[in-house]
């Protein structure tokens, strides 16, 4: 089967800065696939694109078999997008602007609308001017979830919803997983993402620097080893991968990649380990790595800003 | 959702007070302004100054000698020019000094009053509906500091703008320095009338276009007032600030007392808008919001529907301004007929001048005037979709199946099907009243008709929009180019000697015939027509290959 979504070096500029350089992406049918990136990253350029609003300098992107240029008309029947600042009208209710952008598309099902503004507490009789930030998010979410669309390309759909709204969010995601559509989210609450998402790309500086399933990708992480050990653990230093080592009256603190852990504890385990306490990789670290300057090949910013 | 009249009796306490409080941090908002309209307030007012002074330049190159003054002079008595711009004074020695203030001055009123509405309306309710306000008056910032800083910032505009003028027109040769300043301080004091009108504007209206629309109409009714109480002699003039500017006689016998009338009512003005921005929520209106429908009809789901429901108000209360204007000047056809039967020898150099009867060429003037207001209505219409753009709103419509080409063509229907309506609203009371004065049916379809014969003009206007918005569109707003020339041309041009230039041709309005009174020639209409299809193909061409933009 044809992956729902394939993106190959696309390159975009604004004027002098390149927004994209080069972005690579591939969602395949049915899964949730995650799209991390600091600021500025380009991870609503890459959307932009996707939905046809903004054209690609180079490179090509495919939407559900179709262009996401030439032929965004027919394929926004079979999609639906959310973006991460809603605008409404002013004078249009919520249950407008929900219909107007829900009946543009293939299988509207009014009684699934009312289901979701129930679900999601949200009046639709009220006009746009009086929402608040997260119900004008609500809106934009249950118009896009009111049809059947085999996509949903969200971009930070949940900014500003209570946590309360947000496991509503979950829920409806997975639902939606369940019936087979694909889900491409675009976040920065890591919970959510990890929660929801089997495949993350991490875009950074217009550029995607990692791809994979969560597993692999915590494969490339470390473990924080927090030991006491019986003999002093200062040998720990010279085996590949330990990181931030601190020693301090027979206990040691660092972190070790997670492919060099079985020979690291195994050499704690020939020290004598007395009190143990180890803590997976949490997704947090790993983009914590690729959003901050530690990432290998970060100083290379040429291309950039040109 | 009248939170904000429970402390009413304490905040009119602060209000009386007025103390540092209310006031805090006006000075740092001051800068503000001045820091974001560095460029915009001297466009306008070296645009309003340049125009003046063109305007009197001009008089002076096309009546250089005395008799050509004494023959305008007996021009300027007519109703017609009564209507429009007042009753002349300094007639019997008609002087160059006289001739810029009788036909010059309104046209200086005007301008400001659209500065003063303008920039007080973007920096008072405009900010208040982006939410930028809340920011700032959640810093340490009075609760008057807003409306009373941009109210400083454009009256201090309003005095630079009549001082400047002032000078401009002392430079040229024939005028006097007494005169100028008398004219340009007349200028400003109807400027902070209308500067005070709109930060009321500002609080009655909950968004910027129609606090716009509010104070637009404020100076279209103070006109048409004056119009009606010139033309009637009843001193009904005498509530309209139009009349208090013109009434000190500037290059004649100056006087100062009628522009206390003008600072005496910006001031109360001023006062009131106070009163009522402290009684009210940041962000809210006098008018509490209702729910709504929950539901969207299937009218509203098509393109038409939702750009007609965006616009629905402001349609209404465009028509009904015209049919009010239509209304006001149909009924002098009498008076100006009346007058012209009296005096044939001033009939005849009318028709010479004009081609016309007295009250053809009167009523044709009157239907120019409603088509170049309609052709701002077709203009800030067809703008709508920039604005639609830049708020991120037409992101998620176009990321459904609705085409670009269908998107503009919701927006450009009710530009075009928008401004023929305006546009007959204004011709049919204009042409009820008139047909009613005169006793003759035919004028209502003659000008009906005239009304029509103007439509094909305005939607070249909403045409250069799209154009605009299709290739350019960082400067779409650059389409209000297009009114400022058909207004030159098109009310303007006789004394600026355009007519015979070819000048004329650029603008829209120099083709079209001024209906009734001269025979009707199809082929202009014609080729209006093709021009605006064709802005409007390369509009809708450029848009769907662009990039979408927001903010
Ligand atoms: N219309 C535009 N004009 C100029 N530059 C732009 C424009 N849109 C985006 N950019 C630039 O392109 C880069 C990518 O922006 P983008 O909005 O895609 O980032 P993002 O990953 O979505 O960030 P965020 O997490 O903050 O939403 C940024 O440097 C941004 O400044
Ligand atoms: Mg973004």
């Amino acid at each position: 089967m044809r992956p729902v979504i394939s993106v190959e070096g696309l390159v975009k500029n604004f004027g002098t800065t390149r927004a994209l350089d080069g972005v690579n992406l591939v969602v395949e049918g049915g899964e949730v696939h995650g799209f991390l990136g600091p600021n500025g990253a380009g991870k609503s350029t890459t959307i932009r694109i996707l939905l046809g609003l903004l054209r690609a300098d180079h490179g090509t992107a495919t939407v559900l078999g179709g262009d996401a240029w030439d032929d965004a008309v027919e394929l926004h029947r079979r999609l639906a997008y959310v973006p991460g600042d809603v605008e409404l009208w002013p004078n249009l209710t919520g249950g407008e602007a929900i219909d107007l952008q829900a009946r543009l598309r293939d299988g509207f099902d009014p009684r699934h609308r009312d289901e979701l503004c129930e679900r999601f507490d949200l009046d639709p009789s009220k006009k746009g001017r009086t929402y608040s930030k997260g119900n004008r998010q609500k809106v934009a979410i249950v118009a896009a979830l009111a049809s059947d669309a085999e996509l949903l390309i969200l971009d930070e759909p949940t900014a500003g919803l209570d946590p309360l709204m947000e496991a509503v969010f979950q829920e409806c995601i997975r639902e939606a997983k369940a019936s087979g559509r694909t889900v491409l989210l675009s976040s920065h609450i890591l919970a959510q993402v990890e929660a929801l998402a089997d495949h993350v790309s991490i875009i950074r500086l217009g550029r995607v620097v990692e791809a994979g399933t969560l597993a692999e990708l915590r494969h490339l992480t470390r473990t924080t080893i927090d030991v006491m050990t019986s003999r002093p653990a200062d040998s720990v230093s010279q085996f590949t991968g330990v990181h931030d080592l601190r020693l301090e009256d027979g206990r040691a603190r660092f972190d070790v990649d997670t492919e060099h852990l079985d020979a690291v504890v195994g050499h704690l385990h020939e020290l004598g380990i007395r009190a143990l306490v180890s803590q997976p990789p949490t997704l947090e670290q790993l983009f914590m790595r690729h959003y901050g300057a530690e990432l290998p090949g970060a100083t290379t910013q040429d291309g950039v800003s040109r | 959702m009248n939170a904000g009249i429970s402390t009413t009796a304490a905040r009119d306490a602060d209000i009386a007070r007025s103390g540092n409080g209310a006031l805090a941090g006006t000075g740092t908002l001051i800068r503000f302004i001045l820091r974001r309209d560095r460029i915009r307030i001297p466009v306008w007012i070296v645009a309003i100054v340049v125009s003046l002074v063109g305007v009197a330049q001009s008089y002076a190159d096309t009546f250089p000698t005395q008799s050509d003054l004494d023959s305008r002079a007996k021009l300027v008595d007519s109703p017609i020019f009564v209507a429009f711009n007042g009753p002349g004074y300094g007639l019997d020695n008609y002087t160059l000094g006289a001739m810029v203030a009788n036909e010059g001055l309104y046209l200086g009123v005007i301008l400001v009053a659209l500065m003063s509405v303008f920039l007080v309306i973007r920096h008072t309710r405009a900010e208040e509906e982006s939410g930028r306000a809340e920011l700032i008056r959640s810093a340490a910032v009075g609760r008057h500091a807003g409306t009373v800083s941009s109210i400083v910032v454009v009256a201090a505009a309003n005095v630079v703008v009549g001082l400047l003028a002032a000078a401009g027109l002392s430079s040229l040769e024939e005028l006097d320095g007494t005169g100028s300043l008398t004219f340009g301080l007349s200028m400003t004091a109807a400027g902070l009338v209308f500067t005070a009108a709109a930060a009321i504007a500002a609080q009655v209206a909950e968004y910027a276009r129609g606090a716009i629309g509010v104070g637009v109409a404020a100076l279209g009714v103070t006109y048409v007032l004056r119009a009606i109480g010139d033309i009637s002699e009843t001193g009904l003039s005498w509530v309209s600030p139009f009349a208090w500017s013109l009434e000190t006689r500037a290059f004649v016998d100056e006087r100062w007392w009628p522009l206390l009338l003008s600072l005496s009512l910006a001031v109360v003005v001023t006062y009131g808008a106070m009163v009522v921005s402290a009684r009210r929520d940041v962000g809210g209106a006098l008018v509490p919001p209702r729910p709504g429908r929950s539901r969207a009809t299937s009218q509203l789901v098509r393109p038409v529907g939702l750009a007609l429901r965006l616009q629905r108000g402001g349609l209404i209360a465009w028509a009904i301004g015209l049919a009010l204007l239509g209304a006001s000047f149909g009924p002098l056809v009498g008076d100006v007929g009346e007058f012209a039967a009296e005096n044939e020898q001033l009939q005849d150099i009318i028709a010479a001048a004009e081609g016309a009867t007295v009250t053809e060429s009167f009523l044709g003037t009157v239907t120019r005037m409603l088509a170049l207001i309609t052709t701002g209505f077709a203009i800030q219409s067809a703008l709508r979709m920039r604005g639609e753009e830049i708020s991120g709103r037409v992101e998620p419509m176009l990321a459904t199946a609705l085409s670009r080409q269908r998107w503009v063509s919701g927006y450009l229907a009710v530009a075009t099907g928008g401004s023929a309506l305006v546009m007959l609203a204004g011709s049919m009371l204009l042409g009820v009243t008139a047909a009613a004065g005169q006793q003759d049916a035919s004028l209502l379809f003659e000008l009906l008709a005239g009304g029509v014969a103007y439509l094909p003009a305005i939607w070249v206007a909403a045409g250069v929009v799209v154009a605009l918005f299709g290739v350019l569109p960082g400067v779409v707003k650059a389409a209000w180019l297009v009114l400022v020339y058909d207004v030159l041309v098109g009310l303007l041009g006789a004394p600026l000697g355009l007519d015979d230039s070819p000048a004329r041709n650029l603008s829209p309005f120099g083709h079209v015939p001024q209906l009734p009174g001269v025979d009707f020639d199809a082929l202009p209409i014609v080729v209006l027509v093709a021009v605006a299809g064709g802005l409007i193909g390369v509009g809708v061409a450029g848009f769907r290959r662009r990039d979408v933009q927001s903010s």
